[in-house]
């Protein structure tokens, strides 16, 4: 039998060691809380290093990289630093889902979208199964951000719909009755032309001819002597730019020269590419671009990323713009959030209005909502732009979309 | 058919017969169907873009480094790989074509591992300032440089193989290397001077045909590919069958997709190839064989 002294200390010793194991738990479950609190909060970014969209996607590839740089530098996102996992699908759209699950499954709480529009089409499922939302920087497809299954899918530019709309308008407006159409093989484009051609087909233009050509493909002077053998008013280079879209220039620009080009928004924000054209093969060529001189976030990116990628930077394109865009909308969702669950984000970013991007004109904004995915609001953020000693010069004088 | 289309042909079947002829010689030399070739030819071709664009070398210096690196890798390639597994498997072809077929992708994973995975620029070798004009076609200095690059090379290969002694061995050790061994023929060196010359042609054709619509790591495969479809055209009799199979390969691709459409491109290249296995394997210049 134990003495009272003998039970009293017996207490004690059993108090202590519960005080002690609360306190242990507590100082753990701090500790956890505080390596919590300095985690890095994880972004995912599909990208293309190799294919057909790589030209592009690099270049937005930087733009992010330069922006989760500076985000951190300036304390990261709720205290806590970004950090960034990079994927390539090489533009394989198969390849795509698997890898943004990869990315969820090493924590990717956003997946940034930048690979060609067909893989971003193809992810939107696998957003939707994992319940993490994507965002696409610069893919144009208007099915990224539209139903079925856009529930986490987001995008950032103008669709393809309303640059059909604009070219639409602006061969209304020139007086074109047929059109000639040239392309690349790849899954991206076969997308885009679905929904670019029966807009401007609806504004009364007849499509003529239309040919294809392989991504790899060494010579196209067949397929552009069937176009001119049509003889359209304009023809239009649908094509994912880089090298093809430079031999479909050349070969254009030789074969009918006479002829009004115009493109997508590939090779106009591919500075890269214009050096590879032969002399004065881009001249007169009009694309869609989305950089205007009158926004001064532009100007500001502009000499941000002069500074951080030196050589590596040639002009701002939209493809950095919008990826360097992304990355705010993502810091402005995770705060608005206020933690980094990706449920919450998805539905912090529903809640995002009136953003200023760098891209487009210095009114255009960006706005999204539950029923309302894609974000551009009008058509401000796409300027139509001509080519003049291989190099973009100034806005096309036939026809700009008027920004409300 | 408009004129331009025949500028096409001579420019891409130049293309596909350095490659065949590349294939030619060191089948002549070592008896052995070299399908790493194509990828040299890539490597070649990707090596000079990068160091043109991005170490902005002059463009002979870029081109030549290019080709000295492809024959550089076709002896590496007889050196550790096809005579060492030629020898553990006795002489039994197989094994070597095995091995080959892995240089190949290994070649091309080396180009994009080395130069980069996106596609890069070529630079003409003659670059004019206005273009030929030819009736209705449109002739570039680059096609210019192709043809006469090409004829020059068919050319030197021709007068080499008939009135050099290595070139009158080449033919002797590919016939029969075991006759041509106990004859006192020097063949690992005829062997290794084979694969070097074969290097050395597809080193040349990759960069010269790369300024038309640039090159890619990936590019070397389908290189291989026309490339031997026009030596299975050409066949084996001429040094001058790989130049016709070249045209004949070129001018039936350019024709289809001009006629049927260029999706008809790729079935064109498959039915030429089939007829031509089926029913006329040697090709147009048969091996005349000596009895």
């Amino acid at each position: 039998m134990k003495t009272p002294n003998a039970a009293r200390r017996h207490s004690l010793w059993k108090a202590a060691a519960v005080a002690a194991l609360v306190a242990g738990a507590a100082l753990s479950a701090a500790l956890a809380q505080a390596q919590q609190a300095k985690a890095p909060i994880v972004i995912g970014m599909l990208e293309d290093t190799s294919g057909g969209a790589s030209f592009y996607s690099q270049l937005t590839a930087n733009a992010v990289r330069v922006a989760v740089e500076e985000v951190n530098a300036k304390g990261g996102v709720l205290g806590r630093p970004i950090k960034l996992l990079e994927e390539s699908d090489g533009n394989n759209p198969s390849q795509a889902p698997a890898l943004v699950s990869r990315m969820i499954q090493n924590g990717a709480k956003v997946i940034l979208l930048n690979s060609g529009s067909a893989s971003a089409v193809a992810s939107k499922k696998t957003l939707l199964d994992q319940k993490v939302p994507g965002i696409a920087s610069t893919n144009i497809d208007t099915r990224i951000g539209s139903p079925p299954d856009n529930d986490y899918a987001f995008m950032l530019p103008n669709p393809i719909t309303d640059i059909g709309t604009i070219y639409a308008a602006a061969f209304q407006k020139m007086g074109v009755k047929t059109l000639a159409v040239i392309s690349d093989d790849s899954p991206t484009i076969a997308g885009i032309n679905g929904l670019l051609l029966p807009k401007i087909q609806a504004a009364g233009v007849t499509m003529v001819a239309q040919e294809k050509a392989p991504l790899d493909a060494n010579d196209v002077t067949a397929q552009v002597l069937r176009l001119k053998e049509k003889n359209p008013d304009v023809v239009l280079v649908s094509s994912l730019g880089g090298q093809l879209e430079v031999l479909f220039e050349n070969t254009l620009y030789q074969q009918m020269r006479k002829t009004p080009r115009f493109s997508l928004a590939s090779i106009g924000n591919q500075p890269a590419t214009w050096a590879l054209a032969q002399a004065n093969a881009l001249d007169g060529l009009v694309y869609v671009a989305s950089v205007a001189t009158n926004n001064p976030r532009s100007a500001t990116l502009t000499k941000l990323l002069a500074a951080k990628l030196g050589s590596k930077f040639k002009a701002l394109t939209a493809y950095e713009a919008q990826g360097y865009d992304a990355v705010q909308i993502v810091k402005l969702a995770i705060e608005k959030a206020g933690v980094d669950d990706p449920i919450l984000i998805k539905t912090a970013i529903e809640h995002i209005s009136g953003f200023k991007p760098s891209f487009g004109s210095a009114n255009f904004t960006i706005s999204f909502s539950p029923t309302k995915h894609i974000g551009t609001d009008g058509l401000c953020g796409l300027v139509l732009m001509q080519f003049k000693g291989n190099k973009p010069e100034a806005p096309w004088k036939t026809y700009q979309a008027k920004c409300d | 058919m408009p004129a331009q289309l025949l500028v096409s042909i001579v420019e891409i079947g130049c293309f596909f017969a350095l490659i065949a002829l590349s294939y030619l010689i060191v089948l002549y030399g070592a008896g052995f169907f070299h399908f790493a070739l194509g990828p040299y030819a890539m490597f070649s071709a990707l090596g000079a873009a990068y160091w043109l664009s991005v170490d902005e070398w002059p463009l002979w210096l870029a081109c030549l480094s290019g080709a000295a690196a492809a024959t550089l890798l076709s002896v590496l390639t007889e050196l550790l790989v096809v005579r060492p597994i030629e020898k553990r498997a006795d002489g039994e072809e197989l094994p070597g074509l095995i091995a080959v077929v892995a240089v190949m992708f290994a070649v091309s994973q080396l180009g994009g591992w080395l130069f980069g995975r996106r596609p890069l620029p070529g630079q003409p070798w003659i670059d004019l300032e206005e273009p030929i004009e030819w009736g209705s076609a449109v002739i570039s200095g680059q096609a210019v440089a192709t043809l006469l690059v090409t004829l020059a090379l068919f050319g030197a290969l021709a007068a080499w193989l008939r009135w050099s002694r290595y070139g009158q061995w080449l033919r002797a050790v590919g016939e029969n290397q075991q006759a041509a061994r106990t004859m006192g023929f020097p063949v690992a060196r005829i062997r290794l001077v084979a694969f070097a010359v074969g290097g050395l042609i597809a080193g040349v054709a990759g960069p010269l045909f790369s300024s038309k619509a640039g090159v890619s790591f990936e590019s070397g495969l389908s290189y291989s590919l026309f490339g031997f479809i026009a030596f299975v055209i050409g066949g084996t009799g001429s040094v001058w069958g790989p130049l016709a199979g070249g045209l004949f390969l070129a001018a039936l691709q350019i024709v289809a997709s001009y006629v049927f459409g260029s999706p008809s491109l790729n079935y064109a290249t498959l039915i030429a190839a089939v007829l031509f296995f089926a029913f006329r394997p040697e090709g147009f210049f048969a091996r005349r064989v000596r009895h």
